[in-house]
């Protein structure tokens, strides 16, 4: 009889660990992904897209990104210019997030002057054609994956909380794993693999500064494994908290967007 | 010489045979060691292989396939001729999940099949990689493009049917009932890139399009396909009826086809054919040597004799690097009866003289005697024959030609050397009663004999006659020949590839692929730099001819009238500026307004006021009325406010602005002095280059019967242009502007895989192809497209820069196919004249050596002319049948003439001459013919059409030209006996 109690209150213990564990995880991830994705209540940056792609070759996008955050932590406003190459200049994007339906996007063709809706059905699209998704730049919700503390590891000198975090039903990915800045609380590497446990592709935090007091990843890169090509976006003259208005998120400062938003 | 080497294999027998096997083991580990170190390298069954690997045509054909990321593809149909085709939730959701375990192929190496049995197959293939360096690697790697596989499901559709734009799975999830099926047909009926390509137009036909990297897994690929259709199929029921249905039932059924399957299935037939064919000749011409000389262990002679000279050839053909490809495979089964044909002549002249009672060794040396010359003069003949195939330049028909030379080399040494060394060991008993146990000249084959004397000597004038009329026939005939061929027609109709060809290529627009590739070429932008100011009196003079320009970089290049090369960079500086702005102002004055000057720096910390271009505020300023604008030199911007509308503005006037002003100015006025002119940044973006592909596309499809659609990234831009305004077919067009076609290339990358648009176009936008899908792989068909569009296209050229070109595989084959007939005339002229060189060397006579001419002559014209009256198209087997004609059929009539010289030096007489040389002579020949013709039967019951026609036509070539040489030559020498023979001996050769 005693034996078995201790056996229970073992198993208690251990699980009660675990649990305490899986909740550890899934609040670093939060708080990570609250620092990475709405840092301030709202940001601009000038955005330099870099694609590299097999044979090494660059092709580069320039745009000029802003959000807003309504709710921190919730539903968010993405406006994005695009300014180069020439043909597609003034081309605007707009989204807006949600965090319990599906995302709005709306896109503006200047060559023949129209704004149209595009069904956000796949977040697994491409983002502008690069090796980045719509959802590695609006962001993942954390509570749509279960997460798991593996262990600590080290970045560089950086020291690293080690995440595997599995998606609750069958996604385009079947895991990934997460090295979270354990300071920061900045993701620093994550790493996405398929079914077969094969590397699909990797983010890397490839430059950290602190603006307006708030540590921003300023160059971001993802790399396609299997196709061996590379995305790297450079975020410069980065401002936090300045005021944007919602109402020039909206169809009509889509043709002519206000100049808070180039 | 000729008898010493004769003396000498007959008195050391033992040391010739040991030097045989010597020389068989040596060949074989030459052969055996390449096989172990290149098991990849053994069989090719590739068409491109027909041409040399540097031909231009096939590189330009690789690096296209390189340059867009094209492969190879195996294509599965789904076919039912029911009403619903194959349109039904119940086979969608078949489709779905064969996809997706083609796709669970990346994971596993294996698939269960319908009876729960595990079939395996690796999809890890090693490919050779060239590296930069120009090395080469060996990578092992996934053979199947998994990325780009083609189906329902893993296609992308952008879709503006309910106003938004939706871009998604064209089928993410097989569909539940019937309406959701006709959506899915809707949509790809819909969609350029897919309708009648992916499926056919009357809902007959799904594909799933599997591309792959390296050919030798499509067999086994196609394997996995049944199997999986099997599985997923069999349960499928259709108005009632099983998919695969009652036998009396219309029923639904699966395909594969695909060039590589093809090629693959080929290369594996091509194998139990060498296994099969080449065996069965020797049998038959072993049977045939038994009826002729009843003599077992005689007639083992000349088959050890074939089975060595082809071991040693294809040792020496595997050994020495080269690939067995679909002409060398079929060696053997040349050798067989040519390797023979030496032996028979040895033979049945022994028989004859055997029983002259001279003792074993001196007939064989009396035999050799007479013999030596013809039989070393007709293998010489044959291998020109062969060896004249050289001329061809197709490398695999050259290495046929020179091997099955080399191999009648080898049988000739051989029949030399073993020979005569096998009948001394066999021993004088062998022989006893050799000759006597049926007299040959009594025999079928003797009569026969004596009835073609009879004919030639009594009817001569009306065999030269009928002859004549023959040849006229023939060169009518020859008109009529058809230049085509088709690598899926490599197979007999009946086979289920040529029945997967057939039903895919009579439902949807065509599964043969060729491309017209389009390349942008600048003029050298390194030419002499010239100022704005030369430029302009350049211009003026009309001293430009070409001119290139880079609108962002702001230049202009070209060359000038007189061939220099010219270029001009545009630098934004203060007199440019000046001039820009003093043509704004200039406007500006033309509408009442003046152009201030004023400090900028308030109006651009203001949040009221608006960034515009420059442009824009002109039609602001057009469409709002007047008002107030100023420039502020110091941030270079032009500011202010419309009075109307009480909309403040500023626009900057960037040195891009400035410097683009001045190009602009500068193209309106090339353009008025007639230069041509191009856009050299992203050409293909231009609407004059995206024009121009389209006009070349109607060419080629419209009213083709053969070119069923093509495919290209206009389908691209005109689908998101129509989907763009909810489909309003008014905008299923082109782009008119460069910053539209732009922007539609943008939103055709924003799905899952924004890399497929450039499988039509470069990521450079530098050049782009057309992708024609052909219905036939037909090369007469591909022949008459290229000439269609070139013709076009040289009328209406091109934009300038841009170039067009073919690639492509069903182009290949075409272009291959006319240096084959160009290649086999060579051959053939080139063969023809060293022949009648060395029948005139022999004779010492060109009389006796056009007269030997006239009965081969004959015989390929005829051939020819069956093939041009049977409608038999003139293709790769058929056109080295030619040469080989020639080499061989001349052996008869060199036996003929040598011989009947020979008798009439000892008679004296041409009547007894020709009653002599029909008895023996002549019976060896028509046992020659026949062996050597029936050596070529197996081959009527190949799978595989080549085969089949080199047997017919080799089984027709040797029997009408033994014959006609042993009629017309006797009917020649009949009428002109008295030249020929005269009363005296003449001398021969030695």
């Amino acid at each position: 009889m005693k034996m078995s109690k201790f056996i229970l209150a073992a198993a208690i213990l251990i699980f009660s660990a675990q649990f305490a564990m899986a909740q550890d995880a899934e609040a670093i991830m939060k708080q990570s992904h609250l620092n990475y994705y709405y840092s301030g209540d709202d940001g601009k940056a000038d955005v330099v897209m870099t694609l590299v792609d097999g044979s090494g070759k660059e092709r580069v996008k320039e745009f000029t990104m802003v959000r807003k955050d309504l709710v921190d932590g919730g539903d968010q406003l993405y406006f994005v210019y695009f300014k180069k190459p020439s043909d597609i200049r003034r081309m605007t994007f707009m989204v807006s997030k949600h965090v319990d339906s599906d995302d709005d996007r709306m896109l503006y063709v200047p060559a023949i002057d129209l704004v149209k809706k595009i069904a956000a059905s796949d977040k697994a699209s491409s983002f502008v054609g690069s090796d980045f998704s719509y959802e590695d730049v609006s962001g993942r919700l954390w509570t749509v994956d279960n997460h798991e503390l593996m262990g600590e590891d080290k970045i560089g000198d950086t020291p690293v909380y080690k995440i595997k975090s599995t998606p609750k039903a069958d996604d385009y990915f079947a895991y990934r794993i997460s090295f979270i800045d354990k300071e920061q609380k900045l993701p620093l590497r994550e790493e996405f693999y398929d079914k077969q446990g094969k590397l699909e592709r990797v983010f890397t935090a490839e430059k950290i500064e602190t603006v307006d007091g708030i540590p921003t990843i300023t160059v971001r890169k993802m790399e396609n494994v299997e196709k061996g090509q590379y995305t790297t976006i450079d975020f410069g003259t980065i401002k936090y908290n300045i005021g944007i208005d919602e109402k020039y998120f909206s169809e009509r400062y889509m043709k002519k967007p206000h100049v808070s938003l180039r | 010489m000729k008898e010493s080497l004769i003396r000498f294999s007959m008195s050391r027998p033992k040391t010739i045979l040991l030097m045989t096997a010597i020389i068989t083991l040596i060949t074989v580990i030459l052969a055996l060691n390449q096989i172990m170190q290149h098991p990849d390298r053994i069989i090719d069954t590739d068409p491109e292989n027909m041409l040399d690997k540097n031909e231009p045509v096939r590189l330009f054909h690789q690096t296209t396939r390189e340059r867009f990321e094209l492969f190879d593809m195996v294509a599965m149909g789904i076919y039912h001729p029911g009403e619903k085709g194959v349109f039904t939730p119940e086979i969608l959701q078949a489709v779905n999940a064969i996809t997706e375990e083609i796709l669970a192929l990346q994971y596993n190496d294996y698939i269960i099949d319908a009876n729960g049995d595990t079939l395996r197959i690796d999809t890890m293939v090693n490919n050779e990689r060239v590296n930069a360096d120009g090395s080469t690697e060996v990578v092992r790697e996934h053979g199947i493009i998994f990325d780009d596989l083609m189906a329902l499901s893993e296609i992308e559709d952008i879709n503006g049917e309910t106003g938004d734009l939706v871009i998604s799975s064209l089928m993410a999830q097989a569909p539940d009932d019937q309406q959701g099926a006709n959506e899915i047909k809707k949509r790809v009926d819909l969609h350029p890139l897919l309708a009648n390509k992916l499926a056919s137009n009357d809902g007959k036909i799904i594909g799933i399009y599997i591309p792959i990297n390296n050919k030798k897994l499509s067999y086994d690929l196609s394997l996995a396909l049944e199997a999986l259709a099997i599985k997923h199929l069999g349960k499928v029921t259709v108005d009632g009826q099983p998919f695969f249905g009652a036998p009396e039932q219309p029923m639904g059924e699966f395909i594969v086809a695909g060039i590589p399957v093809a090629q693959d299935t080929f290369g594996k037939y091509m194998f139990e054919q060498m296994g099969v064919s080449a065996p069965l000749a020797g049998l038959v011409i072993f049977i045939l040597l038994y009826v002729f000389f009843r003599r077992v262990k005689v007639i083992v002679a000349p088959m050890i004799m074939a089975v060595l000279a082809i071991t040693w050839t294809m040792a020496l053909l595997i050994g020495s690097g080269f690939t067995v490809h679909i002409m060398s495979s079929m060696i053997p089964i040349f050798l067989f009866p040519i390797a023979v044909l030496n032996s028979i002549h040895v033979i049945s002249s022994i028989h004859k003289r055997y029983s002259e009672g001279k003792g074993l060794e001196e007939t064989i040396l009396s035999t050799y005697r007479s013999l030596f010359a013809p039989i070393l003069f007709t293998s010489i003949t044959t291998i020109v024959g062969f060896v004249s195939l050289i001329l061809t330049f197709i490398p695999p028909v050259q290495v046929f030609g020179s091997f099955v030379g080399v191999g009648v080399a080898l049988a000739w040494f051989l029949s030399v050397t073993f020979l005569p060394a096998y009948l001394v060991l066999a021993g004088e008993k062998t022989f006893e009663d050799f000759g006597h146990a049926e007299d040959s000249e009594h025999g079928l084959l003797g009569k026969l004999a004596r009835g073609l004397q009879g004919l030639s000597q009594n009817y001569s004038r009306t065999v030269l006659g009928m002859s004549g009329v023959l040849f006229i026939l023939a060169i009518i005939g020859i008109w009529q020949i058809e230049i085509n061929d088709n690598p899926v027609k490599w197979f007999k109709s009946n086979h289920p590839l040529r029945h997967a060809d057939e039903l895919m290529n009579s439902h949807i627009s065509g599964t043969y692929m060729a491309n017209i590739v389009f390349d942008f070429k600048t003029a050298d932008a390194a030419g002499e730099e010239i100022g704005l100011a030369d430029f302009r009196s350049e211009m003026q003079q009309n001293r430009i001819a070409t001119a290139f320009y880079d609108r962002e970089a702001g230049s202009i290049w070209g060359q000038s009238t007189s061939g220099d090369s010219f270029q001009l960079a545009l630098e934004a500086d203060d007199a440019m500026r000046e001039n820009y702005l003093s043509t704004i102002a200039a406007r500006l004055e033309a509408n009442g307004m003046k152009l201030g000057k004023a400090s900028a720096n308030a109006a651009l910390d203001s949040d009221d006021y608006e960034e515009f271009e420059v442009p824009e505020v002109f039609e602001l300023l057009q469409e709002s009325g007047p008002g107030n604008i100023a420039y502020d030199a110091e941030n270079q911007v032009l500011f202010g406010q419309i009075k109307q509308a009480g909309l403040k503005f500023y626009a900057f006037v960037s040195d891009e602005r400035v410097t683009g002003s001045v190009l602009s100015e500068l193209l309106d006025e090339l353009r008025s002095h007639g230069v041509k002119l191009a856009d050299a940044s992203e050409p293909f973006k231009t609407p004059e280059v995206l024009k121009y592909m389209e006009s070349i596309e109607r060419v080629a499809v419209d009213d083709s019967s053969t070119v069923g659609a093509v495919s290209s990234m206009l389908d691209i831009l005109k689908k998101v242009s129509w989907e763009l305004r909810s489909r309003d077919d008014a905008f299923y067009k082109l782009p008119e502007t460069k910053m539209e076609a732009g922007q539609y290339f943008f939103l055709a990358k924003g799905g899952e895989n924004p890399d497929d648009l450039h499988k039509f176009v470069t990521r450079d936008y530098d050049a782009a192809h057309l992708w024609l899908h052909l219905n036939t792989g037909d090369n007469k068909a591909m022949e008459e497209v290229v000439k269609r569009v070139d013709n076009w296209a040289q009328k209406n050229p091109p934009p300038p820069g841009v170039e067009m070109k073919w690639a492509g595989l069903n182009y290949i084959n075409s272009v291959w196919q006319q240096k084959m007939v160009g290649g086999m005339a060579n051959s053939l002229v080139g063969a023809y004249i060293t022949v009648f060189l060395m029948v005139v060397l022999l004779f010492r006579s060109l009389r006796w050596g056009m007269i030997a001419m006239i009965p081969i002559s004959l015989t390929i014209a005829l051939i020819y002319a069956l093939i041009g009256y049977i409608g038999k198209p003139y293709d790769m087997p058929i056109a080295v049948l030619s040469s080989l004609t020639l080499g061989l059929s001349i052996d008869f009539g060199i036996h003929y003439i040598e011989r009947s010289r020979l008798i009439h030096k000892t008679t004296g007489s041409y009547a007894e001459t020709i009653a002599k040389v029909f008895g023996e002579p002549a019976t060896a020949m028509l046992q020659n013919t026949i062996a050597i013709s029936i050596g070529f039967v197996p081959l009527f019951f190949s799978d595989l059409v080549p085969y089949l026609t080199v047997g017919a036509f080799f089984f027709a070539i040797m029997l009408i030209s033994g014959f006609s040489t042993l009629i017309i030559l006797p009917a020649i020498s009949k009428l002109l006996s008295s030249k020929l023979y005269p009363g005296q001996t003449v001398s021969v050769s030695e």
